[in-house]
């Protein structure tokens, strides 16, 4: 689809240089900009409040230990984790410029007193940045489809500046919600304070299955979270997010094998890995379905540019966008019917 | 349910609450004795006295957020695991008092209380929220509120039927309770019931507004009351209210934290609005540790993080923070053989480790070959749970010592006192009678005994007459002060209701505002209640020197019509310090501040540029305040009128102290001499009379001493 998107483009752009007007430059820009979606990833919200397994997560589905978890990590800052060649951990100020950080100061990444910089404050001399918003990249194939923004909330995030701009629309979240305190009125309204569009395709992790005690526990809990239906999850799951990550560790490095089996059932990884990856195609083909709008409403942008030459390439063209929309259309109602 | 045998010693035998029983049995019987010297009302006002301090009871409330292990923890606490029901999901809905202590013939009783029709009504119009959105015809409705709401009211119908209502009002007393019961009474509950539900059965914990459940035991070696509260930061948000309502009637504070999440915001929005309190009444319990990661070496650092934080909100407290679990000590109590193996990780065994080289706990590291019951002992021990028992002993022996012990053996002391006075008074002019060798007894009886009468009598009144004087004059300040600070906290809300309508009509709408105003209304509060305590400083200083004053004119009365008395009357060390008043309802607006309603209610109304409706926003901000206010000052004007009314209490009673032994010396003398007459018996009156008074003064001034002695050993314990 980006290669037919590729030679639209061109064709557009010979539009352009030749006939100019206002269309042809709309049509271009717009065919632009779909080309940046397609190739974006999908964005991967993980939210929750302090603890609740949210760094767990990402080292499980990075199969990395990328975020050491700590125990007090820290509050109202924003990680953003992105595909890159090499490790590298940069802070993004407020104004968007960037600064990489040493090798050190990853290492001390869940630290809470370097993470807290208080309104750009120096703190004790040790590190700073400026921005609430820290960038990790990571050479991993996963995200390459997806790129991850943890999040750790507290009431005040919401009217944050910073937060406006990371949180771009999200494509799917994940909400971590501790086992033992689960669904609290604080993590309650926050959500409700999330865009509604970015709570359609979002899943509630019920973190830390393991201190439930027993399944009986486990079915009342989940109950009690499905029937409170307003807030409108996918599914509520319960997991625990830090055994599924060491079981994977330890299966990969062929260590205790009855241990790593033990801590992966317990773990629901499973469920964990199956939902993240219906999260992800279902956000696949949300940005498909907006792809064949958007090259419908180019089509008829370009109908309208060459309303008045007959002989205009303007037919052409838009037949072409039309068929490329049919197609992508077509994938998405085979893929949905699988 | 039976009293079950304590398990472990939780209690050390010269612990600070049973020293403190010990005092405080002994104030009674030194209480009781001085009862038998003195008669009439002076007596009754002793008895008064010493029956409010026999049904002292210390209140401890046990708060925190929804699931943080509140009820589990009481249980452990108790040695009664399982007593409270626990559940998953949030579970207790009442406000739950446990009463220790209590006359035998009350143990295992409970009484339930419903709520009344208009309190019902009150919560199903969704209570103060939307009491006031709709007093101000603002548009936004509290569907948040409306939907719990309307599970409760089905939930309620399902399970007691629809004429539930006419439960309402009631109470339920039971003779005797179990776990079941309380079920039925104070859990949320998930069970619903296909069935017509019959009396047995019926779920009750919708409607119950308070349980008291009378309990064998004193778990804290001292008569307690020991309440469970709904958790707050709960979605199901009806039952917070009820419990913020409470939050200003405790001795001890027992703030459940959970490990997993130490001291969260909300957390410390539960602490900002203790801070009204007196200080020295929190401890912070940090449970579940259990579930923490490589316990052994994160303990200092939850622990140093806890405190590091506190430090930083209340610099001026000292506040207690014990790490616990409750799941170890109910898994210790219950001595289920496979829940023990379960609670037996090697993460538990490298914390037990540690305690046992910090000197904290004596069973050392468990080993493959320890007796179930010495595993029991260890996890009782790391449990955490001792070291609670002893830090709230530490503020019931602080606090009970200081309001209670110290200020009742003065007052005992100042009677005694007051009564060796008198009495040597008395045993002086029978003195200088009999050494006279007056010729004529009758002629000194009628020189002395009914000219005494007669002045007493005169006395009575003018003590009579200064009460009144001062019973007025504390009145008049109390309210003069009062007026003059309802003056300047009105000016300051409507200042800063002015301003921020400026602020607002700058902006242009309240979004960007909407940070800056909850900072600068945090701040607003903090000065307000910095103003009221000062104002109440002040007003408490003037108060004390008025009763100064009181003591001085009344010592002076007496002083006046009895010229021989050798010493000027006794007051005590002091009178009752006047409480700080709560300012828990300033604290309220805490809440209101991180209220979903009250911000999509300002939002709402306010979204605009159009002066007349930024109006708006300084009228909801003056009349959201003036609710609030008007409920701090009534609970002012209340903790006022108490103390006034205690102090004129002890100053008549010790001024009367004085005058009654005296009176009733001399009645007797007038019984004796008319007896005498009557049975026309010869023999010296004087010598009769001399006898038997140096015995009573003499067992006055042996009571007066162990007063003295008391006074000193309260003074000591609140050293310690």
């Amino acid at each position: 689809m980006l290669q037919s998107i590729r030679s639209l483009r061109q064709d557009i752009a010979y539009a352009v240089a030749t006939r100019g007007g206002v269309y042809w430059p709309l049509a271009g820009r717009t065919l632009e900009r779909l080309e940046q979606l397609i190739v974006r990833p999908v964005r991967l919200n993980i939210f929750g409040e302090a603890n609740t397994g949210k760094s767990s997560l990402v080292n499980f589905l990075l199969r990395q230990t990328v975020i050491p978890a700590g125990d007090f990590a820290s509050q109202g800052t924003f990680l953003r984790i992105c595909h890159a060649k090499e490790t590298v951990l940069s802070s993004i100020a407020a104004d968007g410029t960037r600064n990489r950080l040493t090798s050190k100061a990853l290492s001390r990444i869940s630290e809470p007193e370097i993470l807290l910089p208080s309104d750009g404050e120096a703190l004790n001399g040790k590190l700073t940045h400026d921005g609430r918003v820290l960038e990790l990249g990571v050479p991993h194939e996963f995200l390459r489809r997806v790129e991850i923004i943890e999040a750790r909330n507290y009431p005040e995030v919401r009217s944050s500046r910073a937060l406006a701009q990371v949180f771009r629309p999200a494509d799917m979240t994940i909400w971590c919600t501790l086992a033992t305190q689960a669904w609290k009125e604080t993590e309650r309204t926050v959500w409700s304070h999330i865009p509604l569009a970015q709570r359609k395709n979002a899943f509630l992790f019920v973190t830390y299955r393991d201190a439930i005690r027993n399944r009986k526990d486990e079915a009342k809990i989940i109950a009690r979270l499905k029937n409170d239906g307003e807030h409108a999850f996918a599914d509520v799951l319960m997991v625990s997010v830090r055994d599924a990550h060491e079981a994977k560790l330890a299966r990969e490095s062929e260590q205790d094998a009855a241990m790593a089996e033990r801590l992966h059932k317990r773990s629901n990884a499973e469920a964990i890995e199956e939902a993240v990856s219906s999260a992800v195609t279902f956000a696949q083909l949300q940005k498909l379905r907006k792809s064949a709008s958007v090259l419908k409403r180019v089509a008829s942008i370009v109908r309208k540019a060459d309303a008045n030459h007959f002989m205009g390439p303007g037919q052409h063209i838009a037949q072409k966008l039309e068929r490329v929309a049919g197609e992508t259309l077509l994938i998405v109602d085979r893929a949905e019917t699988r | 349910m039976s009293a079950q045998e304590h398990r472990f010693a939780s209690l050390s035998e010269n612990s600070i609450t049973s020293r403190l029983g010990d005092v405080k049995a002994r104030v009674l019987e030194l209480g009781e004795r001085l009862e038998g010297q003195l008669h009439g009302r002076a007596a009754g006002a002793l008895n008064s006295l010493l029956d409010d301090l026999k049904a002292h009871s210390c209140r401890v409330a046990v708060i925190g957020q929804m699931k943080a292990g509140k009820s589990t923890l009481i249980n452990a606490l108790m040695q009664r695991p399982g007593m409270l029901p626990t559940d998953v999901n949030p579970s207790t809905a009442v406000i739950t008092k446990l009463h220790f202590g209590a006359p035998p013939e009350k143990a295992n009783t409970a009484l339930f209380q419903f709520f009344s029709e208009e309190e019902w009504d009150r919560i199903m119009s969704g209570g103060r929220a939307n009491a006031m959105s709709t007093d101000r015809q603002l548009t936004y409705k509290p569907d948040r509120l409306a939907k719990p709401l309307e599970e409760l009211q089905r939930r309620a119908e399902q399970r007691l039927g629809s004429d539930y209502t006419e439960n309402l009002g009631k109470h339920h007393l039971l003779s005797s309770v179990t776990t079941g019961t309380l079920e039925r009474y104070v859990s949320a509950g998930d069970y619903v019931s296909e069935d017509e539900p019959d009396d047995d059965t019926r779920f009750f914990s919708d409607i119950t507004k308070t349980a008291d459940v009378f309990l064998e035991g004193q778990p804290l070696g001292y008569p307690a009351v020991i309440i469970d509260t709904p958790g707050v930061n709960d979605p199901f948000l009806v039952r917070e209210e009820i419990t913020h309502g409470y939050l200003g009637e405790a001795d001890v504070y027992l703030v459940v934290l959970t490990a997993q999440q130490p001291l969260s915001q909300s957390d410390l929005a539960l602490l900002r609005m203790l801070k009204g309190l007196q200080k020295d009444r929190i401890i912070m319990v940090v449970n579940r540790i259990d579930l923490a990661d490589g316990l052994a070496e994160q303990s200092d650092k939850i622990t140093a993080h806890i405190q590091a934080t506190l430090k930083r909100e209340f610099p001026h407290a000292d506040i207690p923070v014990i790490l616990a679990s409750a799941y170890w000590a109910n898994s210790a109590l219950s001595g289920d053989e496979e829940e023990l193996a379960d609670a037996l990780t090697p993460s538990l065994a490298a914390y037990a480790d540690k305690l046992a080289k910090l000197g904290e706990n004596p069973f050392g590291r468990p080993a493959a070959d320890w007796s179930t019951e010495q595993v029991e002992q260890m996890l009782y021990q790391i449990s955490g749970i001792p070291a609670l028992i002893s830090a709230v002993e530490r503020l019931i022996g602080h606090s009970v010592t200081a309001e209670r012990l110290l200020p009742v053996s003065s007052t005992l002391g100042a009677v005694a006192d007051n009564t060796v006075i008198a009495l040597r008074y008395g045993t002086r002019s029978l003195e200088n009678a009999s050494s006279s060798g007056a010729p004529d007894e009758e002629t000194w009886f009628r020189a002395n005994a009914l000219k005494n009468l007669q002045k007493l009598e005169l006395v009575s009144s003018r003590i009579e007459a200064d009460m009144e004087i001062t019973r007025t004059d504390l009145a008049r300040m109390t309210r003069e002060e009062l007026d003059r600070l309802r003056k300047h906290v009105d000016h300051a809300i409507s200042e800063f209701a002015k301003s921020e309508e400026n602020t607002l009509i700058q902006l242009g709408s309240y979004a960007p505002m909407k940070d800056g105003f909850q900072q600068r209304s945090s701040q607003f509060r903090s000065q307000l209640a910095e103003d009221f305590y000062k104002y109440f400083t002040e007003l408490a200083k003037q108060l004390q020197s008025r009763q100064q004053k009181s003591e001085a004119i009344l010592r002076q009365s007496v002083k006046d019509a009895l010229p021989d008395l050798d010493d000027v009357l006794h007051f005590g060390v002091q009178g009752a310090e006047l409480p700080a008043p709560s300012i828990v309802p300033l604290s309220k607006l805490t809440a209101l501040d991180t209220d979903v309603f009250w911000q999509h209610r300002i939002a709402a109304r306010v979204d605009t540029t159009d002066p007349a409706e930024a109006s708006q926003f300084q009228n909801a901000i003056v009349s959201i305040y003036a609710e609030l206010i008007d409920e701090l000052f009534s609970l002012a004007q209340e903790t006022l009128n108490q103390h006034a009314k205690e102090a004129l209490r002890r100053l008549q009673f010790l001024s009367y102290s004085a005058i009654y032994p005296i009176a009733q010396q001399l009645q007797r003398w007038v019984e004796i001499h008319k007896l005498m007459k009557r049975d026309k018996r010869g023999g010296s009156f004087c010598g009769q009379l001399l006898a038997t008074s140096r015995d009573q003064l003499h067992g006055c001034v042996e009571l007066a001493d162990n007063a003295a002695n008391l006074r000193q050993q309260c003074l000591q314990m609140m050293e310690t």
